[in-house]
């Protein structure tokens, strides 16, 4: 046989491989049309969102992963274990490019909102980069888990509706997911917490300073060009929910980019190897002094110290925690500061505020 | 003598935000080419009354007022531009200081 016949069989058998999965994933989707939502694998149905121009081909057609996420999935409690699941899931879509998984939700008996956040942002992006791979799900057992991530549409990126009756110590207020800075969507937030606790006219404005500095921060500095990444170019996620039994409201916001220590580490002495310092002390700096930008510009870096403004005591009391690259940085209203380095590293920059308003606490 | 006054939140918005046209709908740069320099060109003094407003984030503010001293300059802003802000201080003292800066810039 001619090497000619030869690379002509290989070709026929590629593409009658490809038809066959493609046929695969029309019998899944006429499934789930049909009503057949009985099941606890779900498949996965493609978002409407223009792809990046990259896409991303599955390395082996047939292969299959599993991943479970841990029990206590929160980035509060359990952070190791919650980035380690993130870690995996990514590592299979992106470098083993696995052509099907199945993320099992069945062990999970806690559940914060950040994590539920970082776990929405992942599901849409592995959906629009990697369109390829078939993604589903075995469902929630715990009731409030699984009512958490409902009220956040999670279930319905796979195509399954839930009704909940039980009622959720953390009540959601807002969420929004844009590539656009809208300020609005902080006006809305503000107006809706207005139901739990009364804002003075100060801390309306700090809250609404920070929150959209943190959108326009995404919009000029978290995805640059220069990077060809896997994705969703100056998308960010945000989520508004208060406790009632705590009186606590809390902000979360997340965004896919290069990290805060990835686009301030712009300076020479930043990069030198002797006088080179950790990214936790850069974000301190950057975080707590201002003036530290990209653009190394006198009149920038006003953004940041802007997330800690709102929990500096003057109206609120609280906490900031900040998870970027492979660093978790809280911050007090006593200015005191809590490093950690992370053995798992976040994708992008995860900030959130739990506040309490002083004239309410 | 000319003067026009600007009413923030009538004329623009009372929420704010971005620096760019091509990252927000109210953005900074759009106050400051629809709005701030045409009454600029057209009277010799523009007040510009930004009460009511649900807040001035940095990013917005840098790119208003910085900009116009980049542009025209130190003298040209204090001549020409009266800010009335009284609800938020801490953004007033912020405007301060990012045209104090943009003239040590220039």
């Amino acid at each position: 046989m001619s090497n000619k016949y030869l690379k002509y069989r290989k070709k026929e058998f590629l593409l009658l491989n490809q038809r066959r999965i493609e046929k695969q994933h029309i019998i899944r989707r006429k499934k789930k049309y049909s009503g057949d939502a009985k099941r606890d694998y779900l498949p996965s149905s493609r978002l409407t969102r223009p792809e990046p121009s990259r896409k991303l081909r599955t390395k082996n057609p047939l292969s299959k992963k599993i991943i479970t996420i841990p029990r206590v999935f929160s980035l509060a409690e359990n952070s190791d274990e919650t980035l380690l699941f993130f870690s995996d899931l990514r590592d299979a879509v992106f470098k083993k490019r696995v052509s099907e998984i199945l993320i099992d939700h069945s062990a999970i008996g806690i559940i914060d909102p950040p994590a539920a956040l970082m776990l929405i942002s992942e599901t849409m992006r592995i959906r629009v980069c990697a369109p390829r791979c078939v993604l589903s799900c075995k469902l929630a057992e715990d009731s409030l888990v699984a009512e958490l991530l409902e009220k956040l549409d999670y279930w319905k990126m796979y195509g399954y509706r839930r009704n909940h009756n039980s009622e959720l110590n953390e009540q959601l207020v807002m969420k929004a997911t844009n590539n656009f800075t809208l300020p609005e969507v902080v006006k809305n937030i503000i107006v809706d917490f207005s139901d739990c606790c009364t804002f003075s006219v100060p801390q309306k404005k700090m809250l609404f300073k920070g929150i959209v500095e943190c959108m326009d921060n995404v919009m000029s500095h978290a995805y640059p060009s220069k990077f060809k990444r896997m994705w969703l170019k100056q998308q960010w996620w945000l989520i508004a929910y208060k406790n009632r039994t705590e009186r606590k409201i809390s902000i979360c916001f997340y965004d896919h980019g290069l990290g805060i220590p990835g686009t301030i580490r712009t300076r020479l002495r930043d990069n030198l190897i002797l006088l080179k310092r950790s990214d936790e002390d850069i974000i301190k700096e950057a975080v707590m002094s201002g003036c530290y930008s990209r653009t190394k510009l006198e009149t920038r870096g006003r953004g940041l110290p802007k997330l800690y403004d709102i929990i500096d005591g003057t109206e609120f009391s609280g906490e900031l925690s900040l998870f970027t690259g492979n660093s978790h940085c809280r911050f007090n209203e006593y200015q005191e500061f809590f490093p950690q380095r992370l053995t798992n590293g976040i994708h992008g920059t995860l900030i959130t505020w739990n506040l309490f308003p002083k004239n309410e606490h | 003598m000319n003067t026009k006054r600007i009413n923030f939140v009538e004329d623009f918005t009372d929420c704010p935000g971005g620096r760019l046209r091509v990252t927000s709908e109210h953005s900074g740069e759009a106050f400051r080419e629809d709005v701030l320099l045409p009454a600029l060109n057209d009277n010799d003094r523009v007040e510009v009354d930004m009460n009511g407003a649900f807040g001035f984030p940095s990013s917005f503010l840098d790119e208003v007022f910085g900009k116009i001293v980049d542009n025209k300059g130190l003298a040209f802003f204090k001549e020409k531009v009266e800010i009335l802000l009284d609800d938020d201080p801490i953004s007033l003292i912020e405007i301060n200081d990012i045209v104090q800066k943009h003239s040590k810039r220039k």
